[in-house]
């Protein structure tokens, strides 16, 4: 795997996320096929393609769900290990349904997924729910049913779950759809405030996200069926 | 980096009992669903006398073996909510990639399924034998069978209800799935009524039932992840 002619000694420096030589296949129809690149701290990666190029299953891939793909994922340096607690404890993947549960509140959904999130150590549970409603615009809804809240409104939820989570890697496939323009600001801001601390983000995404940090930009489209580029 | 920041992954028992008593919360806005399997179990137990001749005597000999049907039929119509709804949901997803050990989340889960469903049914076999008119030791043995076997069943269960997860039918083919397994579990939960009722003493087989579901709850949490990880290929 290391025959990458202008980093030999990539193992031993590199930060951050790096992907190499990842192919993954959706039953017979090859998605994307040896992709390779480097996300070092405080960057973020802007996922585009269209519909069907395998955004999402780049996503679940990364995550270490679903049918283990061809080639290494790399944190740091070290070998990702799916279904690792330690890589658990690095990244957070939310698809398109977050597993909110629809007969608890709002406040309830949230405060037992941040308490998974945190490893369920019992000192860190008192993390302030309300507050970090309020920070996403549900504090007049906390205690609705989350089934009664509006489709903006669910994205919302999942955006105070990544304020709340502490984890280096973000894994979102299309964190914004839905979202009314303040609400795009606000993931803009957390955006911002995670690579500001060193952390990584790849976003699978159709729309303009409001970042101060600018984006790596990797389409899955312009490369499916293409020979593997760079570092062969 | 974040390293610092980056939480220890959750003990075991963390795991188990925040997934048991997520469910079990779930469960309780649920009732109407969990009361619908108590009261299948009773209906089911109250066909057999209505189709067969009225003799005492009979309806007394397959009480036991009636009363064990039912609470398989009952275990089974509550199967499917064991994972579906997290399965659609995306709550599984999030379970599998928590840093948090998955056999005991999984764990948790079954633990509020059977507190849920099988609990409950060996409160009700109390009132399914006064039914078929057993004498009161012998609706003590059948109570004893069903809390001692129902774990197994549930394992059993379990696993099957994961390895079905987004299988079309998948409901029909866990029936398929499930009751030849419980065979074993039936004959000698309803075979424990009968040694006691012509003296030979139900230890041995309440001694095999509880042997059963303990060995089912040593293998089944990592056997159960095993299958979970499977649905998401």
């Amino acid at each position: 795997m290391r025959n990458h002619p202008e980093s030999p000694d990539l193992e031993s420096t590199e930060s951050g996320l790096v992907v190499d030589s990842l192919s993954c296949n959706a039953g017979y129809r090859l998605l994307f096929h040896a992709l390779s690149f480097q996300l070092p701290p405080g960057c973020w990666l802007r996922l585009t393609g269209p519909n069907g190029s395998g955004k999402s299953t780049l996503l679940r891939a990364l995550a270490g769900l679903g049918r283990p793909a061809e080639g290494e994922v790399r944190w740091n340096g070290i070998v990702r290990q799916p279904g690792s607690a330690d890589w658990h404890s690095v990244m957070l993947y939310q698809g398109h349904s977050a597993g909110w549960k629809d007969s608890f509140s709002a406040h309830d959904n949230l405060a037992l997924q941040q308490a998974l999130d945190s490893g369920l150590q019992t000192d860190q549970l008192s993390a302030d729910i309300d507050a970090l409603l309020e920070r996403c615009g549900l504090h007049s809804r906390a205690s609705l049913s989350f089934s009664r809240l509006s489709a903006g409104q669910r994205h919302r939820l999942s955006l105070a779950r990544l304020a709340a989570a502490e984890r280096s890697l973000w894994l979102l496939d299309e964190p914004t759809t839905a979202l009314d323009a303040a609400g795009q600001a606000l993931f803009g801001r957390l955006l911002g405030e995670h690579l500001t601390q060193g952390g990584c983000a790849v976003i699978a995404t159709h729309l303009p996200i409001a970042c101060e940090q600018t984006a790596l930009e990797l389409d899955l489209g312009a490369r499916t069926g293409t020979a593997p580029d760079s570092g062969h | 980096m974040r390293p610092s920041s980056s939480p220890e992954p959750a003990s075991a028992l963390a795991a188990l009992t925040w997934a048991c008593s997520r469910d079990l919360r779930i469960a309780l806005r649920h009732r109407g669903e969990v009361a619908l399997v108590l009261v299948f179990f009773l209906l089911v137990g109250s066909m057999f006398p209505l189709a067969m001749a009225p003799d005492p005597g009979l309806l007394r000999a397959i009480a036991p073996g009636i009363a064990w049907v039912s609470a398989l039929l009952a275990t089974l119509l509550s199967l499917p909510r064991l994972f579906a709804a997290d399965h659609a949901d995306g709550t599984l997803e999030q379970l599998l990639l928590a840093p948090a050990p998955l056999a005991a989340l999984l764990a948790g889960k079954v633990l509020a399924h059977w507190l849920t469903t099988a609990a409950p049914l060996v409160l009700l076999s109390g009132l399914a034998g006064l039914q078929f008119d057993l004498d009161p030791e012998d609706i003590a043995i059948l109570a004893l069978s069903l809390l001692l076997g129902t774990p197994l069943l549930t394992w059993l269960g379990a696993i099957s209800a994961a390895l079905t997860l987004g299988a079309r039918g998948g409901s029909t083919l866990l029936g398929l799935l499930v009751l030849p397994l419980a065979v074993p579990v039936l004959i000698f939960g309803a075979g424990s009524v009968e040694a006691a009722s012509v003296g030979l003493g139900a230890e041995a087989h309440l001694s095999l039932l509880a042997a059963g579901s303990i060995l089912a709850s040593m293998v089944g949490p990592a056997t159960l992840s095993l299958a979970v990880r499977i649905a998401f290929e």
